[in-house]
C-alpha cells in the first residue's frame, strides 16, 4: 500500500519557518508530506488546533519552535512546551496516543536539521500507518477538542508556571509533582465529563449505560454526573417513564 | 549622572531619582583607578553639571513608590523626604547600582587587622597611619566571588587588589605584600600593572576553590596558611593586615522589578533583553539598564553603558511617536472575565487588568505588544484575538490545507 501520510505542521515564524525557508534554499530533500501554517510563535499554537487538525483528516501534527532559551518573545515556546506535553498526555488519557504529535526546536539556522526532522517524523507516520478516524474516536477527538476549549484546563494549565515559581495564594509554595499530579487529574476529569456530555447528545443515557461505554466504574461515573448537574451541563429526561433516570446535556 | 547629562544634553527633560542625600552612590567612596584617575575630581565635575544643567532635575532623599504606563506614557509616583510627587516621563533608565558585600568570612569583623579593598581605600586616602605601619599585607581575592551560592566573578577586585598594593608600595617600599588569587584578571589594558605589581615585588600566590586559605587568631598574631597550587605545598603567613576582595552584590532589586514588570536574573542583577544583541534593553519598551544595576563593572564600563542606556533612550523617544504592529491582541471585554492570566504569561506586560463600567477586564498596551499569542491561546475564556492570526483564519487554513478529505471509516 502506498500510504502517503498527511502532516499539519506550525512554524514558528523567527526560527522554524526560517529554518523550512533555509532548507528550501539549500535544496535540502525532503518529503513533500507537510503542510505548514505559519505562526509568529510556538507559543500561539492553541491546543485546541491539534485535535481539529485531526478531525480534519491530518496523519500527523508537527509543532516546531525555537530553542528553548531563543524564543523571540522570549518564553512563547516555554508555554508552547508545556501545553503541548499535556496535550499528548490528554491524547494518551482518551486512549488515542500521542505518537502523532511532535513538538521539536528547529533553529533558523537549521536547514538541514528542518529537513531531517520532517523526513523522520513522516517516516514514523507511514509506519503508524493513516489515522483512522471511526467513529469512536472522532467521539474521543470532539471530547479532546472540547476539554481543551473549556476554562478549567486553560486555567490550570495557564497558572501552572506561576505555580510552580512562586507561592499560592496562602503563601504555599507546593511541590512540583504534586501541582503536575493535580493538573493531569483536573484534565482526566475534564476529559471523561466531555465525553460524557458528547455521549448523552445523541440519546438520554442511564448511569450504567455510561459506564459501561466509558469503560468505568459506576461508582465512578456518579460521581462525574453529580459533578456536571452540579455545573450545569447535564439534567434528567422528562420524558422517559421508568425507574432508571436518564441523563440528558443541559 | 552620566545618563542623565546624555539624556540633557540632546534636550530631553529628566528626573534623577537618588535614594540618599547625595549623588554619587559608589563613587563617592572611591579615590582613584588603577590607571591613575582622579575619581573624586569626576565626581565634583559631574555634579557640578548637573545641577547646572536646567533640564535635570534632581530628588534627592527620594524613593519610587509606584511606575504606571507604558513607553512613551509612563507616570511614576515619589516619596521626595516623605513628600509625594509624581512625575510623567517617556522612558526609564535604571541604573540604581550595587554595593559591595560585608564578608563573613576570614574573620572580618571580628579582628580589626581584616578589611575589604573599599575599607583598605579608605584608611590609605585618609588613615595612613592606621597600615602605615604594617609590613606583611595579604590580600585574598575571590572572596564570596566565584562559588556556588555566588557564581559569578565581580570583575573589578583584581584591578582593585593590584592598584591599592602598588599604592601601598609606593608609599612603603618594604612592605611584604602577598596577593592569594585564584585566577589574575587584571583583563586588557591594565595586564601592565599586573607586570609592574610584580616587578615591585608584590608576590602573587594562586590557591583552589578546594583548599581556601585558613585565618585563624592564634593571639596575638594572625595566622593564615594556603595551598600554593603551583609549590603544590601549604605555605604560612603571619600577616600583620588582611584585605578581602568581596563580592560585588546587587542592592534588593525585588520591589523595583515588580514595579516595572522586568525580570531579575538568579544572581538578583536585572536581566537584559539579550546578552549581546540588546545589552542595555529590557524586554519592555521603553525601559533601559545601566551600570552596577546589571553587572559588576569597572566605572569607565559604567559611563560607557550609560552612553549606551541614553542612545537608546533617546532613539525610542526622538520619532515623538511609536509604531504599533499590526499583529496585536486585542480582547473582547463582553468573554473577558479579568482572570489576569495574560497578564501573567505576557512577557513584554503588553496587557494588563484594568477597571471598567463592566468590571475588571484585560485591555491590550498596542504600544508594546508585540504579537507573539501567548495570551490567546492561554486565554480560558478564549476572549483573546491576535490581529491576522486569529483562532478562526488558523483553523480555516487547517481546513484548506487537508486537501481531499478522506473517506470515514
Amino acid at each position: 500500500m502506498n500510504f502517503e501520510p498527511k502532516i499539519l505542521s506550525f512554524l514558528c515564524n523567527w526560527c522554524a519557518y526560517a529554518g523550512a525557508d533555509l532548507a528550501g534554499i539549500s535544496r535540502f530533500q525532503y518529503p513533500p508530506n507537510t503542510r505548514v501554517i505559519r505562526v509568529m510563535c510556538s507559543g500561539r499554537v492553541d491546543p485546541v488546533f491539534i485535535p481539529k487538525a485531526f478531525l480534519a483528516g491530518f496523519d500527523g501534527t508537527m509543532i516546531l519552535g525555537c530553542h528553548p532559551g531563543d524564543c523571540h518573545y522570549l518564553t512563547g515556546n516555554l508555554q508552547a512546551e508545556r501545553k503541548i506535553r499535556l496535550t499528548g498526555k490528554l491524547f494518551e488519557m482518551a486512549g488515542v496516543g500521542s505518537a502523532r504529535i511532535l513538538l521539536d526546536w528547529v533553529s533558523a539556522g537549521e536547514g538541514e536539521r528542518f529537513a531531517q526532522v520532517v523526513r523522520q517524523f513522516v517516516e514514523k507516520i507511514k509506519q503508524l500507518g493513516p489515522f483512522v478516524l471511526d467513529p469512536d474516536t472522532k467521539e474521543k477527538l470532539d471530547a479532546i477538542r472540547a476539554s481543551l476549549d473549556g476554562e478549567k484546563i486553560r486555567w490550570m494549565v495557564g497558572k501552572g508556571p506561576e505555580l510552580l515559581e512562586k507561592e499560592n495564594v496562602y503563601g504555599e509554595r507546593l511541590p512540583g509533582a504534586k501541582i503536575e499530579e493535580v493538573v493531569e487529574g483536573t484534565i482526566r476529569d475534564e476529559f471523561i465529563k466531555n465525553r460524557i456530555i458528547l455521549l448523552v447528545e445523541s440519546k438520554p443515557l442511564a448511569a450504567t449505560e455510561i459506564s459501561n461505554r466509558l469503560n468505568l466504574r459506576l461508582k465512578d461515573t456518579l460521581s462525574y454526573l453529580v459533578s456536571l448537574i452540579g455545573d450545569g451541563k447535564l439534567g434528567f429526561d422528562a420524558s422517559e417513564e421508568g425507574r432508571v433516570p436518564r441523563y440528558i446535556r443541559a | 549622572m552620566r545618563a542623565a547629562l546624555g539624556l540633557a544634553r540632546q534636550g530631553f527633560e529628566c528626573a534623577l531619582v537618588e535614594k540618599e542625600s547625595e549623588l554619587g552612590g559608589n563613587l563617592r567612596e572611591i579615590y582613584t583607578t588603577l590607571e591613575g584617575n582622579d575619581v573624586q575630581n569626576l565626581l565634583q565635575e559631574t555634579m557640578k553639571e548637573v545641577y547646572a544643567n536646567p533640564r535635570i532635575q534632581v530628588f534627592t532623599h527620594a524613593q519610587v513608590k509606584q511606575i504606571n504606563g507604558y513607553v512613551g506614557n509612563f507616570v511614576t509616583h515619589l516619596a521626595v523626604n516623605g513628600a509625594e510627587k509624581e512625575y510623567e516621563h517617556g522612558v526609564v533608565v535604571v541604573a540604581v547600582g550595587g554595593k559591595e558585600r560585608t564578608p563573613n568570612e576570614y574573620l572580618y569583623g571580628q579582628d580589626r587587622r581584616v578589611l575589604t579593598q573599599r575599607d583598605l581605600e579608605e584608611k590609605i586616602v585618609h588613615h595612613w597611619e592606621e597600615i602605615g605601619t604594617c609590613q606583611r599585607i595579604v590580600m585574598i581575592q575571590c572572596v564570596g566571588s566565584r562559588i556556588p551560592e555566588r557564581p559569578y566573578c565581580s570583575r573589578i577586585c583584581c584591578s582593585v587588589a593590584v592598584k591599592n598594593a602598588l599604592k601601598i608600595k609606593e608609599k612603603n617600599p618594604a612592605a611584604e605584600i602577598t596577593i592569594l588569587y585564584r585566577d589574575m584578571r587584571t583583563f586588557g589594558m591594565m595586564e601592565r600593572f599586573y607586570t609592574e605589581a610584580r616587578k615591585r615585588g608584590v608576590f602573587f600566590i594562586p590557591y583552589d576553590l578546594d583548599s581556601e586559605p585558613d585565618l585563624r587568631l592564634e593571639d596575638p598574631l594572625l595566622h593564615l596558611t594556603v595551598r600554593d597550587k603551583i609549590l603544590g605545598e601549604e605555605v604560612t603567613l603571619e600577616p600583620d593586615l588582611v584585605v578581602l576582595a568581596s563580592a560585588i552584590v546587587p542592592y534588593d532589586n525585588e520591589a523595583l522589578a515588580k514595579m516595572l514588570k522586568v525580570p531579575l536574573n538568579s544572581n538578583g542583577f536585572f536581566l537584559e533583553a539579550h546578552a549581546k544583541l540588546r545589552p542595555v534593553d529590557f524586554a519592555t519598551d521603553g525601559i533601559f539598564l545601566a551600570g552596577l544595576a546589571h553587572y559588576p563593572k569597572s566605572i569607565s564600563e559604567c559611563i560607557a553603558q550609560a552612553d549606551a542606556a541614553v542612545a537608546r533612550a533617546t532613539a525610542a523617544m526622538a520619532k515623538g511617536y511609536v509604531t504599533v504592529l499590526p499583529t496585536i491582541s486585542e480582547v473582547d471585554p463582553e468573554r473577558c472575565i479579568g482572570c489576569g492570566l495574560c497578564e501573567i504569561l505576557c512577557p513584554f506586560s503588553a496587557i494588563r487588568v484594568v477597571e471598567t463600567e463592566k468590571g475588571k477586564k484585560s485591555e491590550t498596551i498596542a504600544a508594546s505588544c508585540k504579537g507573539c499569542g501567548i495570551c490567546s491561546s492561554s486565554c480560558p475564556q478564549k476572549a483573546i484575538t491576535i490581529h491576522h492570526f486569529s483562532d478562526e483564519q488558523l483553523m480555516v487554513q487547517i481546513d484548506a490545507l487537508i486537501g481531499e478529505k478522506k473517506e470515514a471509516a
